[in-house]
């Protein structure tokens, strides 16, 4: 399924018109009409996250990467949180918050800044990781 | 797995890191530390929000209610951790510098998620607090007979009252002698050139300043 047509069936799930989602990401219902019907073909990825926001998704359910359309809870990411020996096979947030808050949106990130910004790279003998 | 603060670790891990990256004079600079540790890429969030096509309102909009001074995030990638730090160039100095320090902690550390963010949180400030204020360094400037003052600390303002804060709650947190030795060593020269010129020195009677004199004549490593 088209990024296109995910939107549109997200859109349809929540019950809400293209005006308001329009209203919420501040564009034209033409726009959402565009995107949802192929007009638009290639959405950004910054304007898929903010898209993903308006619909309580991910960018990854309408890129088509992940079948539940539903943003993981806050509450579960407490619980997950208080889980222990799950790795990091996400982007999650470290830094306090609201436990491990998984942030979808870095794996598009990540290979934008990536190419730009090369990482130092490991030595051998590195042993700044314990 | 545990799942409480392992203290004496963080405390040794912001020892080592000093160490490894030879740092031989105060203040500690937590910026230049993460931008040379590998797995990682450190942005402020004007330069990401540039890279990625959006204005840094947007990017800070997203993520209202979090930290704004500054994040990391995590993900295993063939095997490897993987941290990207975002961080506020707009902060004061102090505030930065102990932001980055944290963030600095999580990864020295090692954290990906497995454990409690409570506990993951309190190793990281801790390693902060023994990153930008090492006790090596005050005790070296106590054994060379000069005041301590924020200059020879090297702390800014706001930043010290808090790593001291710190120290006293960890008062039996120890990091092994030799480390401490050597980091003493790594700093005599910088704490020598001021008792060469103690004549430079404000010495004030913020009772902050006063207390860590106190502080280390009651500690034994």
């Amino acid at each position: 399924m088209s990024v296109g047509a995910n939107i549109k069936k997200r859109r349809k799930q929540l019950g809400i018109n293209a005006e308001t989602l329009a209203h919420k990401l501040g564009v034209s219902p033409t726009t959402i009409y565009r995107y949802e019907n192929g007009g638009i073909e290639k959405v950004d990825s910054a304007k898929l996250v903010q898209i993903a926001d308006a619909l309580n998704t991910t960018p990854g359910f309408l890129m088509g990467w992940e079948e539940s359309e539903n943003e993981p809870s806050k509450q579960n990411n407490i619980e997950q949180a208080l889980s222990s020996g799950k790795k990091a096979d996400k982007w999650i947030m470290l830094t306090k918050w609201f436990g491990n808050m998984e942030m979808p949106e870095f794996d598009m990130w990540f290979n934008a800044i990536s190419a730009n910004h090369p990482e130092t790279e490991r030595n051998d003998d590195d042993d700044t990781n314990p | 797995m545990t799942q409480t603060p392992d203290l004496k670790r963080a405390a040794t891990a912001a020892a080592e890191t000093l160490v490894k990256h030879h740092v031989t004079s105060a203040p500690v600079a937590p910026l230049r530390i993460l931008k040379a540790t590998p797995g990682v890429i450190v942005l402020s969030f004007t330069e990401m929000a540039e890279e990625i096509g959006i204005n840094r309102g947007e990017l800070l909009g997203r993520y209202n209610g979090m930290n704004k001074d500054a994040f990391t995030v995590v993900k295993e990638i063939d095997g490897n951790l993987r941290y990207i730090v975002l961080y506020n160039l707009l902060l004061p100095e102090f505030l930065l510098q102990r932001a980055i320090a944290r963030e600095l902690g999580h990864i020295v550390l090692g954290h990906d998620g497995s454990r409690p963010e409570e506990v993951r949180t309190m190793e990281a400030m801790f390693f902060a607090r023994h990153l930008l204020c090492p006790r090596p360094l005050i005790r070296a400037v106590q054994e060379a007979g000069i005041p301590i003052t924020i200059e020879t600390l090297g702390l800014i303002t706001g930043c010290y009252e808090r790593c001291l804060i710190g120290m006293q709650k960890s008062h039996g947190v120890h990091v092994a002698p030799e480390l401490n030795a050597m980091l003493r060593e790594q700093f005599a020269p910088y704490v020598q050139n001021f008792a060469d010129c103690r004549a430079i020195l404000t010495v004030n009677d913020d009772s902050a300043l006063v207390n860590f004199g106190s502080y280390m004549d009651n500690y034994e490593e």
